[in-house]
């Protein structure tokens, strides 16, 4: 199935199109989207804001072009280096560009590629995409992901969005070692099964936790009610005890006594809050062991790289007021 | 014993696999677990999964939950036509891709219909305006980004085939449809897309697959639905605390 190019898609700057700047330092308030997820994200754009810059009152900033469906560029211009997303580059000849990854390590499923394609020597572009900054927000971005979001992959000129999907992507066009995500029918399964469940129960709440314990008290200045976050933790703590009971039991790994593609999605969701102060291994001896054991898989260096960003986010600059007034309508929503 | 189905078509991702099951003529038992009558809490049902949810697959001793994963699962086991799930690197990723968006935008919140307008007033619990009315303008933009995004002028969700993705959303969608709230109006592209999906389906299976869930708001006003026992209560509670 190849995707069509729709003559009436405006062209991209990088091709020649209009020069617009794309990338807006501190857009304020739509940092706020990709951190907490778009369940969130949607109910704060019911809440009659516009997030600032979107086109139409209330309306989603996610919706800001046309795109009758998905659409992609049929080929990138390269340019030199790393280059921040949205500045535009003066088009020149095209070589089409091998695989790009679009990525910011603040976000949990992005660490989990960014760990898999380095682990497997998966040679890549990474294309850094600062949420905190809005750069998600850059029509340039736009033509890779009309959805905005990050993690997105760029092969050539196919382009996809949602970690799942990336990484058996990657897992299966560069043939990967079986164990990430098995051949075997019951074992591809039980990697199914996890990767299904901890998208609706395990990935929330380690989003509102994040953004509770810390980003809410450091970032944002604002307290957090000391019983919604009692009752955010222990929601934490029962998906925690669903983790060691109903996947990792007596097994080395989540899914087996090998480590897989659920292992690396469940170990960088508990880095959240963990980079917010939480104990989320001290109390539990056979969590602890576990993540010692992916962590060795994984290779020390390479965990460590990849948790460099959000380990460090305790010490972001506080928001200055504009934003905290942007972010207001989504404080009510993650302080349910 | 062969394949057995723990299924309540009153759930969304139950009704995805019962039709796919059905659909590509794959044999098992019906174990049906009707949630309103707290089956799902039985100590038998408990054996077979520990979060008390369905659907379950149980294929010999192998015990299998999450909807999507028993849809791959018996896919791949049963051979099923390609479409479903195509073995083609690009569009099997646009399926994964699409099964992404939809645990974060359609799932949970499309099932809120049933909770506000049935399953809270059963146990005397009230959700209140605001939060119905903000589930009406999520589902609205989350469906509004499903057309754009993902229908496009295409026939399927992720291609001109049929795929998982589309049953998944298809029994999502008709969750409010059951409980009053026709989306489909006034959003041609997707009630066309509807129409090519239960086509495709069968109007037999889907009449037989929708049913109790469509009848579900007439049962409510007639006081013939089963009253969940008291054990149910807690985790009922806590779902319709959940809502945003």
């Amino acid at each position: 199935m190849t995707w069509q190019r729709d003559p009436g898609m405006p062209v991209p700057s990088w091709q020649g199109g209009d020069l617009h700047p794309g990338f807006r330092e501190r857009e304020s308030g739509r940092a706020g989207a990709l951190l907490i997820g778009p369940k969130f994200s949607g109910a704060i754009q019911w809440a009659g804001r516009a997030w600032p810059g979107s086109d139409s009152p209330g309306g989603s900033a996610q919706l800001q072009a046309p795109w009758p469906s998905k659409q992609f560029l049929p080929v990138v211009v390269p340019v030199p280096g790393p280059v921040p997303l949205g500045l535009p580059a003066a088009p020149t000849a095209t070589p089409t560009m091998g695989l790009e990854l679009y990525l910011d390590l603040m976000s949990q499923p992005c660490r989990a590629v960014y760990i898999f394609a380095k682990k497997n020597g998966i040679p890549f572009e990474l294309r850094t995409v600062e949420l905190l900054k809005g750069q998600h927000y850059s029509d340039a971005f736009a033509q890779v992901n009309p959805l905005r979001k990050v993690p997105a992959l760029k092969d050539g000129d196919f382009t996809l969005a949602e970690s799942v999907a990336i990484l058996l992507y990657l897992s299966r066009k560069y043939k990967t070692p079986d164990h990430w995500y098995p051949q075997d029918l019951q074992a591809c399964a039980r990697v199914d099964e996890y990767l299904s469940w901890q998208h609706t129960a395990l990935r929330n709440c380690c989003i509102q936790v994040m953004w509770q314990k810390m980003m809410f008290p450091v970032f944002l200045g604002e307290p957090v009610p000391p019983e919604t976050l009692a009752a955010t933790l222990a929601e934490l703590d029962r998906c925690l005890q669903l983790l060691e009971d109903k996947f990792l039991r007596n097994q080395a790994f989540l899914t087996g006594s090998h480590i897989s593609v659920a292992d690396l999605v469940a170990i960088t969701e508990l880095m959240h809050p963990v980079s917010a102060g939480c104990q989320v291994f001290e109390s539990r001896p056979k969590l602890a062991a576990w993540r010692q054991r992916v962590e060795a898989a994984v290779g020390k260096d390479l965990f460590q790289e990849a948790h460099a960003v959000v380990l460090k986010a305790k010490d972001l600059p506080p928001a200055d007021h504009a934003m905290k007034e942007k972010l207001r309508p989504l404080m009510q929503i993650l302080l349910k | 014993m062969g394949l057995e189905l723990y299924l309540d078509l009153m759930s969304q991702p139950s009704r995805a696999v019962y039709i796919f099951a059905k659909k590509n003529g794959i044999p098992f038992e019906l174990r049906t677990v009707e949630v309103l009558k707290g089956q799902h809490l039985s100590k038998e049902f408990l054996q077979v999964n520990s979060l008390h949810r369905v659907p379950v697959l149980k294929d010999g001793d192998f015990i299998l939950t999450e909807s999507v994963a028993i849809l791959i699962y018996l896919s791949i086991k049963y051979q099923t036509a390609d479409y479903w799930y195509p073995p083609d690197l690009q569009a099997r990723a646009r399926v994964h891709e699409y099964l992404g968006w939809h645990a974060d935008c359609i799932r949970g919140t499309f099932g809120v219909s049933l909770w506000t307008q049935v399953m809270a007033p059963l146990i005397g619990a009230q959700v209140p305006e605001e939060k119905v009315k903000r589930n009406r303008a999520i589902m609205d933009q989350a469906l509004q980004q499903l057309e754009d995004k993902f229908l496009g002028d295409r026939a399927f969700l992720t291609g001109q085939q049929l795929t998982l993705a589309d049953l998944m959303a298809l029994e999502e969608l008709m969750q409010p449809v059951a409980l009053g709230y026709d989306l489909f109006e006034g959003r041609p592209r997707l009630a066309a897309w509807r129409g090519r999906v239960e086509a495709f389906l069968g109007a037999e299976l889907c009449q037989e697959a929708h049913s109790p869930i469509l009848s579900i708001l007439e049962q409510a006003v007639k006081k013939t639905l089963p009253v969940p026992p008291p054990e149910a209560y807690p985790n009922m509670l806590l779902r319709i605390a959940k809502i945003p």
